[in-house]
Formats: C-alpha cells, sequence, structure tokens
C-alpha cells in the first residue's frame, strides 16, 4: 500500500461508522447502509489524490454519500415500503419500536427534506453548509426544515413525551387517523 | 418535540446497530476498480476531444463563459444614486465565530469584532438595522434556549443583552419603519421586540408559521405582511397593523399544494404583494407566484414560473414595474402590470446553483451569487454579464448592496495553505469582498475571522 492508501485507510476506519449512521437514518436500513457508506469511500478513495485539502474530505465524503442517496432514490422512490400507519406505541418504548415509529417518520418525508432533518439534526451541518451540500439556498433549507419538523412533531409527538399508556392508545389511533387522511 | 428531543430520537434511532462488516477493505477495493475505470474512460475521452478539436472551430467565450478579474464589462456607474438611510456608513458582518465586524463603507477596512455575550453562543444566522442606522439586530440559534436577538449599539460598537425565545427556530427580523417594533417571525410564531425596552412578546392570532416566516412591510409602514406555512400545508399571508399589532386579514394562497411559500414582497406602489410558491421536488411550471390584491385582501391567479428548480428568491425592482423570482438555475421576471411570467433569464451553466439574488438601487443591475462567483444581469436588456470570479473563493453565502449601491459585498472563505515538514496544512478564513458595480471588479478580501452569515447597513 502507498501512503495515499496508508492515509485513506485511516480516513475511512475513522469515519465509517458515522457514514453507516447517517445513511441508516437516510434510506432506513442497515444493509442499504452499509452499501452506501461503501460505495461512499469507494468514490471517495477514487477521487483521494485529487482531494489535496485533508480538511475537505469530510464534506466530500458527506456530499457524496448525499449524492448517492439522492440518486439511488431517483431510480426507485422509495427506498422502503410505506405502510401507512405508524406501529404501536407502548409507553415503555423500547428500542426496536422507537427505532420503528422514528424511521417510519423519516420515511413519509420526500428524500431531500428527510437529507435536510438529517444532516442538520443529526449530522451538525449549519443552514448554510446544508446549503451548499444540497445545492440550493439557505432560506430553502430552513423552510425546509421547519415544515419536515412539523411534519415529524405530527407523527412523532407521542413518541417525544411518552404518554402514560391510556394516552398512548387514544394518540396512536390519532395518528392512524392522521396518517390515512394525509 | 423541539429540536433537542428530535436529535435524541435520531440518536437512539441508530442503536443497536449491527457489527462494521469489512466497509473499509470492500471501499478499497471497489475504489482501485472505480479507478481504473475512470482513467480507462479519461484516456478515452482525451482521445475523442483531440479529434474533435482538430475540426471545430475553437468556442468563442460568450455571457458565462469568462472570466479573470481583469476582464473588461460594460456597465456605466448608476446615474441616480438614492441617498443612503441616515449614517449608513458601515456594513456590519456577523460571523460564525459568533462576532460582528463592523467594516467601513468608505475605506473597505475591518474595524474591531464586536463579541455577541459569551453566555449565549448561538450561531448567527441574520440581521436588521434599524432606520435610524442606531441599531442592528443581530439574530442566532442557540441549540440549548432556542432564537436569540442580540442588539448591537452602533455608535459605541458594543452588544446588549440578548433576549431569548426558547424553543424557536428563527426564520426572518424585519424593524418597523417607524423603529419602535422589530418583528421576529419563527416557527413557533410572531414575536414583537420593543426597541425602547428590547423586550420581547408573542403576537397575538398569529398562531404557527410553520415553514413560512417571510415578512414584508407595507410602503407607508402600517401593515406587516407575514407568511404562515401552516402544518399541513394551509398557506397564508396574515396582514397585521402595526400600530395595535391586530391581525386585520388572513389571505389564502391558492397554490400548488406540495409548494412551500418561501417569499414574500410588496410593490413600491402598495397595490400588490408576490409570494414565491417553491416546489423542491418540482417539475417546471409546478412552482409559482402568486399575486396579491392588496385593495382587497385577495390573492389572484398564480403565475406559473417555467424555470426548472425551486423557485424562492423574490426581488421587485425599485420602479416597481417588474418582479424577480430566482429559482436555482434561472431568474424569471414577472410584468407587473399584467401579473404574466417573461422569458426565463438562463444564468450560465457552469454557474452551479443559484444562492441569492439583489438588484442595485438604481435597478439597473441585478446581481445573482453562485457558488462559482457573481453573476450581474442588465436589467434594461436582461443580458447576463460575465461572471465576476473572485480568486481563491471556495464558498460563497452571502451577498449585499450597499445603500449608496456602489459596492455589492459578498460573503466569502478562503483557504490559506502552506507547507509544514512535507504536510500540506490548510485553514479556512472568513471574511468579504467588495465587488465596485461601476466596474464590476472585485476588491481586496477582507478578513472577519470566521465565516460571515449576514451583512446589514447601518451607522
Amino acid at each position: 500500500m502507498t501512503m495515499a492508501d496508508d492515509e485513506f485507510v485511516q480516513f475511512a476506519e475513522a469515519v465509517a461508522p458515522r457514514l453507516r449512521r447517517t445513511a441508516f437514518l437516510l434510506c432506513g436500513d442497515w444493509h442499504t447502509a452499509e452499501d452506501l457508506a461503501q460505495t461512499t469511500l469507494a468514490k471517495v478513495f477514487a477521487s483521494w489524490r485529487r482531494i489535496s485539502r485533508r480538511d475537505a474530505v469530510n464534506a466530500y465524503a458527506m456530499r457524496t454519500l448525499l449524492n448517492t442517496y439522492l440518486s439511488e432514490n431517483r431510480k426507485k422512490r422509495p427506498g422502503e415500503l410505506l405502510t401507512g400507519r405508524l406501529p404501536e406505541q407502548p409507553a415503555d418504548l423500547p428500542s426496536p419500536e422507537l427505532r420503528m415509529a422514528v424511521l417510519a417518520a423519516l420515511a413519509k418525508l420526500p428524500p431531500k427534506a428527510r437529507a435536510v432533518v438529517v444532516l442538520r439534526y443529526w449530522a451538525d451541518q449549519s443552514v448554510i453548509q446544508t446549503a451548499a451540500l444540497l445545492g440550493c439556498t439557505p432560506g430553502n433549507v430552513k423552510s425546509q426544515s421547519a415544515r419536515a419538523l412539523d411534519k415529524l412533531r405530527l407523527l412523532l409527538d407521542d413518541v417525544a413525551t411518552e404518554p402514560s399508556p391510556a394516552a398512548a392508545s387514544t394518540h396512536v389511533t390519532d395518528n392512524e387517523k392522521k396518517a390515512r387522511h394525509g | 418535540m423541539d429540536e433537542l428531543s428530535l436529535r435524541a430520537l435520531l440518536e437512539r434511532a441508530t442503536s443497536p446497530e449491527p457489527p462494521l462488516g469489512q466497509i473499509v477493505s470492500n471501499s478499497l477495493r471497489a475504489g482501485r476498480k472505480l479507478r481504473r475505470r475512470r482513467r480507462a474512460t479519461g484516456a478515452a475521452l482525451s482521445a475523442a476531444a483531440v479529434v474533435v478539436a482538430g475540426t471545430v472551430p475553437a468556442l468563442t467565450s460568450g455571457p458565462g463563459h469568462t472570466s479573470g478579474p481583469g476582464h473588461k464589462v460594460i456597465e456605466p456607474a448608476p446615474v441616480v444614486v438614492p441617498a443612503p438611510p441616515a449614517g449608513a456608513a458601515t456594513a456590519y458582518v456577523a460571523t460564525s465565530a459568533n462576532t460582528v465586524v463592523p467594516i467601513s463603507l468608505a475605506t473597505n477596512t475591518a474595524g474591531p469584532p464586536i463579541r455577541v455575550p459569551e453566555e449565549l453562543p448561538a450561531s448567527l444566522d441574520m440581521a436588521a438595522a434599524a432606520p435610524d442606522g442606531r441599531t442592528v439586530y443581530e439574530v442566532g440559534m442557540n441549540p440549548d434556549v432556542g432564537a436569540t436577538v442580540t442588539p448591537i449599539d452602533t455608535a459605541t460598537k458594543t452588544a446588549g443583552p440578548t433576549i431569548t425565545l426558547r424553543h424557536d427556530e428563527p426564520t426572518g427580523i424585519a424593524v418597523a419603519p417607524n423603529g419602535k417594533t422589530a418583528y421576529l417571525s419563527a416557527s413557533g410564531g410572531l414575536f414583537r421586540i420593543s426597541t425602547a425596552t428590547n423586550t420581547a412578546s408573542k403576537a397575538p392570532d398569529c398562531g404557527r408559521l410553520g415553514c413560512g416566516g417571510a415578512m414584508a412591510f407595507s410602503p407607508n409602514g402600517k401593515a406587516l405582511y407575514v407568511i404562515s406555512g401552516g402544518a399541513r400545508g394551509a398557506k397564508t399571508v396574515i396582514v397585521m397593523r402595526t400600530v395595535g399589532n391586530t391581525v386585520l386579514a388572513s389571505i389564502k394562497i391558492p397554490a400548488n399544494s406540495p409548494g412551500i411559500p418561501f417569499n414574500i414582497g410588496i410593490t413600491p406602489n402598495g397595490k400588490t404583494a408576490y409570494v414565491v410558491d417553491g416546489n423542491w421536488e418540482a417539475k417546471p411550471g409546478e412552482n409559482s407566484v402568486v399575486p396579491i390584491d392588496l385593495a382587497t385582501n385577495t390573492a389572484l391567479t398564480p403565475i406559473k414560473i417555467m424555470a426548472p428548480g425551486s423557485a424562492d428568491g423574490l426581488v421587485i425592482a425599485p420602479d416597481g414595474r417588474t418582479a424577480y423570482v430566482l429559482s436555482s438555475r434561472a431568474v424569471t421576471p414577472i410584468d407587473v402590470a399584467t401579473n404574466r411570467a417573461e422569458p426565463t433569464i438562463n444564468l450560465p451553466a457552469t454557474a452551479g446553483y443559484a444562492y441569492r439574488m439583489a438588484i442595485a438601487p438604481s435597478g439597473k443591475t441585478l446581481y445573482v451569487l453562485t457558488p462559482r462567483g457573481l453573476v450581474p444581469i442588465t436589467t434594461s436588456s436582461r443580458t447576463v454579464l460575465p461572471r465576476i470570479n473572485v480568486p481563491k473563493l471556495d464558498l460563497f453565502t452571502q451577498l449585499a448592496i450597499s445603500p449608496d449601491g456602489r459596492t455589492v459585498y459578498v460573503g466569502a472563505r478562503i483557504t490559506l495553505t502552506r507547507m509544514h515538514h512535507g504536510h500540506r496544512l490548510s485553514k479556512f478564513v472568513g471574511g468579504v469582498v467588495p465587488i465596485s458595480t461601476a466596474t464590476n471588479t472585485a476588491g481586496g478580501f477582507i478578513n472577519v475571522g470566521g465565516a460571515p452569515v449576514a451583512i446589514t447597513f447601518a451607522g
């Protein structure tokens, strides 16, 4: 391996876990997330010698991940099956149910809006960084975040506030109604 | 659910995670393959290019195919220059380093940075100046608190105590023409800030603004028009009396349902408002601009925008005859007299997605900011002039034209690189680049430390 290859391996080992987690929030399943992260890193490696500024590599990898995710979604959209109803949410919310509820809610967002949520509220990107990554205006990012948050709030309020079992069952019914009637 | 708990939910949604497979070694293998394939394709393409170059005359450089900083652009200096607001002698540049740097418009030199109070570090976001030029309101977002507003006294160049609005994401700020009230729109609603006491209160009857938040005052300053995005796509324009702060009307926007009401502008005669209703995932024609008759407070037939990408920017020419709508790669002029879209002005394909747009006070030139430079457009002939490149810039974020119309300030970062023991070390420095509107040439980079996030003009 050359020195550049060594450098790449060091970089890839450091970013792979987080890259795969970000990919998971974008696509909703671990197998696709692993594929997305792997494709992203392969593309980064192919351009490794051209990326002379090492401090720009993280941004480059994030942009590559987004482009890969968005272009996958253009080909076959949506990537997961939408069920039209949220999974039941028991009061103590063990992780699998919580994960299902969050993923089901994220799946209801259009791909770019989902990318905005993941970038801003998970990957700690600012409005301007998100705009630069997605190729749109900062105003667009803000409006998209606000709209996506409103939608998520509607879908996830029960999960976020963790209500009592009785309250949870009524809220699920309300949410089902909202989901059915759009 | 607020932003904080969303982060916690996302965090918890990713756990537990399956063991990491052979991502790194697999990507190395796949990357090598990809590199070989690229080399092969690259060689084939350059062979083809040699053949083409041998048979076709070289392309001449037209608008958008230029340019270095030394190119000449035929754009006379504005003849009519409106007087700047009282005492507007300084550009205030808010930075990502939580500072506000004053820049003298006369000398284009930066003064000492004004530090926004340390106890509430907020990522600064936008700003507005009071009409008398004595105060600049800097808006930020603190992840633990919510929206923050910090008044800056332009006479003493000091930051006042910060006002906080819990759990609200700020979307817009505007100061009433009488200077008595600053309005902050946020996801949770509209807030009034008394400029005398620097206290905030929620405007009644406005409700959640959701993805709305854009605001505009009527030219006489008596009414404030605020876009409400609504949670379920109920888009309205709320008309609020600035005296007494009562809601006068709520105008429904009858536009395409997936659109987001990004922007609002009002013609100088106060007769018409335009709301840009854009859709990110839209096909050409699915974006629209909704004219609103302000005499009757009714929305008129939406005007379709045929340019591809989301329409979101809006400026109205100072003479009130044309409204310009910015899409990802084009500008669409709207004739205010007929409410019809005129032929689209396409931006150069090499410019990248447009970020922002501003019009010179003379109305003669429209400036569109793209990641690869500033694109001037002559409004009379709708001609796209050569892109103004600024050497070494790698990110453009902000665009503001000084009130005297002489200088366009573009926010930028430069990368400083040096070699250290055989390694290339680089760091980013934020600043602004002044561009003369008389010659369309860029001046020297003015260092402000952090990345510039908002530019405002005041005393």
